[in-house]
Formats: C-alpha cells, sequence, structure tokens
C-alpha cells in the first residue's frame, strides 16, 4: 500500500466580457462568422500598435480585490514569445514579473469544511485565434482570429489543492465569483472558462518523500471533465511510480491533454521552459500606474460576495443552503428576494416562491430578473395571502401568472376575480352536500373501502368552487358527512 | 560550444529543420551569435533609462468603446489561401514528440 499525497496547482483563464478587445477596438465577443472581428492591432499587421483596454485593467482589478489580493502600485506587459498559426504577431502581450494583482486565497468548502487556497498571482492577458483541422487531403489548416486579442485573465494558485473534488470546489468557487462581479460569463465549453491542472503525487517509502512527475491537464471543459481526468491522473501516477520509479528529477514537466471520450489523458509534448517563452517588456506598451483611490473605488463597488452572502441569507432568513446558493448567485436576485422577505415572518416560502414559480417565469420567458418589472413586495402579498388562508397555493399559482402577465397587485386581482377561498362553513356545507348527493356511487365506494373515492369527491368540491374551498375545511366537512351518512 | 539540447531547442523554437551535413555549420554559426550576445551582455546600460518605464495613468488608455474591423475583402486580399472566410496555412503538425521514458 502507497501512502501518499495529492498536489494541484491550477491555472485559470476567464475571458472578461469587455465590450472590445484587450488592445484594439475590435468587438469582443463569442464565435459569428469567422474573420469579421479583426483589424491590424489582432492582426499583428506592421506598424499597428496596441492601446490598453481601460475597462480590462478596472476588471482584473475587480477580480483582484474579490480573491482578496494585493494590487500592484505599478503594472507593465510583457511578450511571450512563441510560434503557433493561431498568434499572427509571433508573441502574446501577457504579464510576467509584475502581475496586476498576487498574493491572494480563495476559500473554498471540502468535506464538510472550509480550506484555504493562496493565489499566487493574477495577471492580463490576450487570447489567441482559433485553429480548425479537418480531415482532409488538403494539407491545410484554418484559422479563425475573431478571438484573437479577446482579454483574458489568468489566475494562478498555489499548489495548496489536495484532491480532484477540491480542484473542481476551487474552480467553481472562481466562476461563482466572476459570474457575480459580471465580468465574464465562465462558458466552460465555449472556452470563457479554462483550467489547466498541474498534478503530482507526494509518496511517502522508507522515510523519505518522493515526489513524481508534474503533468499539466489541459483540455477538461467541464467541471466532470476535471474531476475524472484528474482522478485519472492519480492512478496513472501511482501506476507509473510502481512501475518506473520515476520522479520529478527524472522528467521535466510535462504536458497532458484530458480525452473526454475515452476518460484518459495523453502525453502531449514536455512542457517548455520559461526561458523558451524568451519573456521581455511589451516595448509598445508603457507601464501604468495604478492610484489608490481607484482600488477603493473598486472595492468598495464590489459589495458582498457570494460566500459571505450565502451565509448571512441563511443566517438572517433561515433559508436552506440550496436556496442561499441559488439566490446569491447574482447580485440583482438576492436584491429581489431580500426587499421581498424583509421583516415577513416566513422568509423560506417567499425564498421558493422567487426560485421556483418566478424562476420558472423568467426562464420561460428568457428574460432576466433585471429586466423582471414585478415588484418583489407582489410576491410577498401573494405569500401572505397563502399564508393568510384567503387563497390556496393552487389558486396562488393562477394569481401569480396573472400577476407576470399584467404586473398588477395579486390582492387586487383576488378581488376583481373573486377568487378568495371559501372558509365559511355553512357555505361549505351546501357545496360539500351537493357533491356527496350527486355522486351516490363514489359514497358507496368510500364507504366500501374505496379510499381514492374520496379524493375524487375533493376534487369534485374543488370543481364546484373552481379551486376556491379552503381544503382543510372542506375535508372536515365531507368526512363528517359520509360518516354520519 | 552550444550542446546538442540547446541546439535542438533551437532549432524547434525557430521552426527551423537543418540537413544532417550542415548541422555542424549552422552549430558554429548560432555559437557565434550567442558569443556576440555575451559581449553586448557586458555593455554597462545601469545608467540607461527605457521610455517604456515611464508609466502613463489610466485616464491615458483606451475606453471601451467598439469601432470598425477590417471587411473580408480586405482580409482576402491580403492572404495567400483564404476559404470560406477562413485563412487557411500549412497543416499544422507537432514537429518535436515528446517521448515517454
Amino acid at each position: 500500500m502507497v501512502k501518499y499525497s495529492v498536489v494541484i496547482g491550477c491555472e485559470v483563464h476567464v475571458q472578461l466580457l469587455t465590450k472590445t478587445k484587450a488592445f484594439c477596438s475590435c468587438e469582443n465577443r463569442f464565435g459569428g462568422i469567422p474573420n469579421t472581428r479583426v483589424c491590424p492591432v489582432c492582426l499583428g499587421l506592421p506598424g499597428a500598435l496596441p492601446v490598453v483596454n481601460r475597462a480590462m485593467v478596472e476588471y482584473a482589478i475587480k477580480a483582484g480585490l474579490a480573491l482578496n489580493c494585493k494590487v500592484a502600485s505599478v503594472t507593465k506587459f510583457d511578450r511571450k514569445n512563441y510560434m503557433y498559426p493561431d498568434l499572427p504577431k509571433g508573441y502574446q502581450i501577457s504579464q510576467y514579473d509584475i502581475p496586476i494583482c498576487y498574493e491572494g486565497y480563495l476559500d473554498i468548502e471540502s468535506d464538510g469544511s472550509t480550506r484555504r487556497v493562496r493565489i499566487r498571482r493574477l495577471h492580463m492577458e490576450e487570447d489567441a485565434g482559433k485553429n480548425i483541422h479537418l480531415e482532409d487531403d488538403s494539407g491545410l489548416s484554418y484559422v479563425d482570429f475573431n478571438r484573437c486579442g479577446t482579454p483574458l485573465l489568468e489566475i494562478v494558485s498555489e499548489p495548496d489543492i489536495t484532491s480532484p473534488e477540491e480542484a473542481v470546489s476551487y474552480v467553481q468557487g472562481l466562476k461563482e465569483i466572476m459570474l457575480y462581479l459580471e465580468i465574464s460569463d465562465c462558458n466552460m465549453e465555449e472556452g470563457s472558462l479554462r483550467c489547466d491542472a498541474n498534478i503530482n503525487l507526494h509518496i511517502e517509502e522508507g522515510g523519505e518523500v518522493f515526489e513524481t512527475p508534474i503533468a499539466e491537464v489541459k483540455n477538461m471543459n467541464s467541471f466532470k471533465a476535471m474531476k475524472n481526468a484528474l482522478h485519472y491522473e492519480v492512478e496513472r501516477q501511482l501506476k507509473e511510480w510502481r512501475e518506473h520509479r520515476y520522479t520529478l528529477k527524472d522528467f521535466g514537466k510535462i504536458t497532458r491533454g484530458y480525452d473526454d471520450r475515452t476518460g484518459k489523458t495523453i502525453l502531449q509534448r514536455s512542457k517548455e521552459e520559461e526561458s523558451d517563452y524568451r519573456y521581455f517588456p511589451e516595448p509598445d506598451l508603457k507601464p501604468i500606474l495604478i492610484p489608490e483611490e481607484l482600488i477603493r473605488e473598486i472595492r468598495q463597488s464590489i459589495g458582498e460576495l457570494p460566500r459571505e452572502k450565502r451565509k448571512r441569507l441563511i443566517s438572517e432568513y433561515g433559508i436552506t443552503e440550496k436556496d442561499a446558493k441559488i439566490l446569491s448567485s447574482s447580485v440583482a436576485l438576492s436584491a429581489y428576494f431580500e426587499r421581498a422577505a424583509k421583516g415577513y415572518r416566513e422568509p423560506r416560502k417567499i425564498a421558493n416562491w422567487v426560485i421556483t414559480e418566478l424562476g420558472g417565469f423568467l426562464n420561460s420567458e428568457g428574460i432576466s430578473i433585471e429586466e423582471c418589472n414585478l415588484p418583489p413586495v407582489y410576491i410577498r402579498k401573494l405569500v401572505e395571502l397563502i399564508d393568510g388562508g384567503k387563497i390556496s397555493g393552487k389558486i396562488a399559482k393562477d394569481v401569480f401568472a396573472e400577476m407576470t402577465r399584467t404586473n398588477s397587485n395579486p390582492e387586487e386581482i383576488v378581488r376583481r376575480k373573486g377568487l378568495s377561498q371559501i372558509t365559511d362553513r355553512e357555505e361549505l356545507q351546501r357545496v360539500v352536500k351537493g357533491v356527496v348527493e350527486g355522486n351516490p356511487k363514489s359514497v358507496a365506494d368510500f364507504k366500501g373501502g374505496k379510499d381514492h373515492a374520496f379524493k375524487f369527491l375533493m376534487g369534485q368540491i374543488m370543481k364546484v368552487t373552481r379551486g376556491r374551498a379552503n381544503p382543510r375545511i372542506a375535508r372536515d366537512i365531507l368526512k363528517e358527512m359520509l360518516e354520519d351518512d | 560550444m552550444i550542446d546538442d539540447k540547446t541546439l535542438e531547442s533551437i532549432l524547434f523554437m525557430s521552426k527551423l529543420d537543418v540537413d544532417e551535413n550542415v548541422r555542424e555549420k549552422f552549430r558554429s554559426q548560432i555559437d557565434s551569435v550567442i558569443t556576440y550576445f555575451e559581449i553586448l551582455k557586458e555593455v554597462d546600460t545601469e545608467s540607461v533609462t527605457s521610455s517604456a518605464e515611464e508609466a502613463v495613468g489610466m485616464d491615458e488608455l483606451r475606453m471601451d468603446e467598439k469601432k470598425e474591423s477590417f471587411s473580408t475583402a480586405i482580409l482576402k486580399s491580403f492572404a495567400i489561401h483564404f476559404m470560406d472566410g477562413y485563412f487557411a496555412v500549412p497543416r499544422i503538425i507537432e514537429k518535436r514528440k515528446a517521448e515517454e521514458k
């Protein structure tokens, strides 16, 4: 039995949702007709000069502060040189020795406890274009430069992650923050959130610790793929250790690509050394001064982060962890919920209506909570009507549908449509009597031991009252009548 | 003289393929270039400040406003092979295959 620990560090690339690219004014968005968003700068044509997008710098500071990083007072760009057809300049504008943010951390949940993953650095860089390889006889590859120059953040963690599950939890935590800050859409399938993981094992044997060669695992396009790829890599490295006893000293770092189809990682190439990239300061861009005042302003604009918000929503409103997670995923959604629930004695019910009914409505309409005109107080009034016994839960759904259609106050809808619940005992007795007399076969069935007949009779009562009968009172009366009969 | 590993690395990064019969000639040429850089290193640049060291403020950065990109017609005129909106380039093959030990 080999005793070992897993050591993982993550490099996460996040595409920023700026309107334009990092160093030119071409539109920044995913997909579209190839090569329609390119210009001399992002194509690297001779003489073209890059100009830094201010929004990219501000987004980077925002992300860094949310990840508890220090922000450099002066930052600069560097050239990372490598040749590939998707990089027309022959170099990528990145940051080398003075990243904009550094020394941060992200707390994650792991096995019911909190673990801190340190963040070494967060820097800005540009994305490359996309190559398309067809299996034909042309001997050609095809290049789309639309993505070239898309602003990216690269977030590099320390190797503090100790399992594939923790790695997933870390990247999910980053995603949650980026979405909350509204600086990226973090769509893994479209590549706007990409994670490479450096993984190796520390094996204890004979009082010594041996480190297996570090594999940089790429091409993990979903959280599931990430978990599977890293589990595979743990097993592969263990097997390699048992068979060959290779250590970090025997190998340089290697790159392995994950194949989702086979569930395996495949050796791609031995990893470039840093010196292979021949980093040097970008001569076309001057260093940037980051004023304290700007950092303060951005810090203030961030407000409460999802994790803190989640904890507060649970303690302040007594809602479930699951509901708190959904509500804290967006600033607008949590604000909506809080406006509806503030001061109400049963906030859980309001959370349920916001998540299930309102969420369902937004989905079906294809609109966001920001675009929803329904005042939060209407949700609260609706829940009050149910809790006060004025309407049933079933009628409430109809009222909600009317609310979203007409943007009206639920009390007004109930009044106008005569939807208030019938709680008057005498009135209900008349209804129940009529149903019992009109359905002798069901009454006989019930008396013969067929319980479903009771449900049928209740259904008839609801049908006659158009769902307005108070179900508890109606049930009691029906029971009494059937027993007395 | 540079060793085999360094020579291989330089050839890989320069995307160069050198025939065996001129390999040694090439090695000595590369070596002389590198040696020349060793001479350049001796130049005292301590007191020389680069214009790039003058930092700019945030106000000098570009506002996030979209402008027109190139038209397809212009792009076509740049490219030797342009097909269905894509630039066509010689097929990319990873030349240096890493070997599993």
